[in-house]
């Protein structure tokens, strides 16, 4: 294919010395193919990095560092405790949190207490999470939407 | 005036089942709800303010006991130290006590010809100063080198003092006639100040019933040696985790203290150390974990810090200690809020 190329090009192109000409000549009937290769790239970029509907939300502030489903689970936790009546300052932790929910919901304190130790110990001990961590998260955030609701039935 | 003594040696032949070390964090838990349970039988309503006083034993730190007349300061400050096997001496404080009564001194034996060290009160583990403000800052300041350094300096000559060594000191906030100020660099050398005030009604109750059903009788056993003590003190400093955040937090809620528009002179340096070690303390001995979190260092900011705060007067021309009180309560919570948002 590279010889043909050669082939067809004008005998004074032929002669140049000139080396980023001759090889500007040399992929000419290969622009097609780059072209579509840099569109293909910049597209993947592009649905990749700017346009992903499934791009995981960045954390701000010291919490950034800590893991997504940490954050996850003390949102969840705030959002119960606030709905139940729970006072949030900005001063008011995950345990202040936790103990008012467990005053509210006693059947939900056998799950909230691992959860908060793994959360502490995690966070201020520098403890890795376990299988048995993410479980229980889980676990909890499928209950805590439910929490919110009976609350809410309360209130009216 | 050195008022009564008791000696380790003798604590421990009647406590059988005495701790003779500490391996873990949680058995510091289980001895801190010990100890808390036997002084609890004698003494209603002050149960947050033993788990203070061990917290600062554990910790290398100290206590001023400040309330009222009445209040079983000085009865609980006893108690707290007969639970533990240590060695203990009562000073009573008089406006005419001398630092080598605290010291001791060198006194002439005509026996040998010569100068003898006598130890003060100071040589032992556990030190009741009892109505501080009673002695001459001069006295007061005797205490300094003590309690910072765990040393004593009579005539050039530096001793070593005993470890666990610790001063409870108490403090009636009432009486002015015959009493003196405390220096802000003697306050400064306590861990925390812990205020005990009338106990609750239902607490009132029950002291009358046990008094009645047992009158002045005090069975109190040492529960732990000396040497537990000290294995304790060692895994709190070197297992108890504290993370950046934690260390940040301590340092900005101490320096926030020092920009407060009501204070005259906010916390010092020796703050954040004692607010530091106070946490690590509380987590060690109520948590029983080894790492600080947010909720220990709130738990024990306000005795950590509000003795050192020096506030502009306000309100009242003469402010009740209440109100006082009130008053560095408040802006403590809100320099709590400030900084942890």
């Amino acid at each position: 294919m590279l010889n043909s190329s050669l082939m067809r090009l004008p005998s004074r192109v032929k002669t140049m010395a000139d080396l980023l000409s001759e090889l500007t000549l040399l992929f000419k009937p290969l622009s097609i193919y780059l072209l579509g290769g840099l569109t293909a790239t910049l597209i993947a970029e592009a649905v990749t990095f700017k346009i992903n509907p499934f791009k995981k939300k960045q954390l701000q502030g010291p919490l950034a560092k800590y893991d997504m489903k940490i954050m996850r689970i003390i949102e969840s936790i705030k959002k119960v405790a606030v709905t139940a009546g729970f006072k949030y300052k900005s001063a008011s932790t995950t345990r202040e949190m936790v103990s008012y929910l467990s005053a509210k919901f006693p059947e939900q304190q056998k799950a909230l207490t691992p959860i908060l130790t793994s959360i502490e110990s995690h966070i201020y001990g520098g403890s890795p999470l376990t299988n048995n961590d993410f479980s229980n998260y889980s676990r909890w955030l499928t209950v805590a939407p439910m929490l919110q609701v009976v609350k809410s039935r309360v209130k009216v | 005036m050195v008022d009564s003594g008791s000696d380790a040696s003798g604590s421990q032949k009647q406590g059988e089942s005495l701790i003779e070390d500490i391996r873990s964090i949680s058995e510091i838990k289980k001895i801190t709800e010990a100890i808390e349970s036997q002084v609890g039988s004698y003494v209603v309503g002050w149960e947050g303010i033993t788990k203070s006083l061990i917290i600062a034993l554990l910790t290398g730190g100290h206590v001023l006991l400040e309330g009222v007349p009445g209040t079983a300061k000085t009865y609980l400050a006893k108690l707290f130290s007969d639970s533990l096997s240590l060695t203990f001496k009562r000073i009573q404080s008089t406006p005419d006590l001398m630092p080598a009564d605290i010291t001791g001194s060198h006194i002439f034996n005509p026996k040998s010809m010569e100068f003898e060290f006598r130890p003060g009160p100071i040589f032992a583990n556990v030190v009741l100063m009892d109505e501080i403000n009673r002695a001459p800052p001069k006295t007061q300041a005797a205490l300094l080198e003590c309690m910072q350094e765990t040393q004593v300096t009579v005539d050039g000559i530096t001793s070593r003092l005993q470890q666990p060594f610790m001063v409870i000191a108490t403090k009636n906030p009432i009486e002015f006639a015959g009493t003196y100020q405390m220096p802000v660099a003697q306050l400064d050398r306590f861990m925390s100040r812990l205020i005990m005030n009338y106990p609750p009604r239902g607490a009132w109750v029950e002291v009358l019933k046990r008094k009645n059903d047992r009158g002045e009788v005090v069975n109190v056993k040492p529960l732990v040696k000396a040497s537990a003590l000290i294995s304790a003190r060692e895994l709190i400093q070197e297992k108890v985790k504290v993370s950046d955040d934690i260390l940040d937090q301590i340092t900005e809620l101490v320096r926030s203290t020092r920009k407060l528009p009501q204070a005259v002179l906010g916390a010092s340096a020796t703050a954040a150390v004692s607010l530091l070690m106070a946490s690590k303390g509380y987590a060690a001995t109520v948590g029983g974990r080894d790492y600080v979190i947010r909720d220990d260092v709130k738990a024990v900011v306000f005795d950590t810090l509000n003795h050192r705060l020096m506030l502009r007067q306000e309100g009242p021309s003469t402010p009740s200690e209440e109100y006082g009180l009130v008053r560095v309560r408040g802006i403590i919570e809100q320099t709590v809020n400030a900084v942890t948002s």
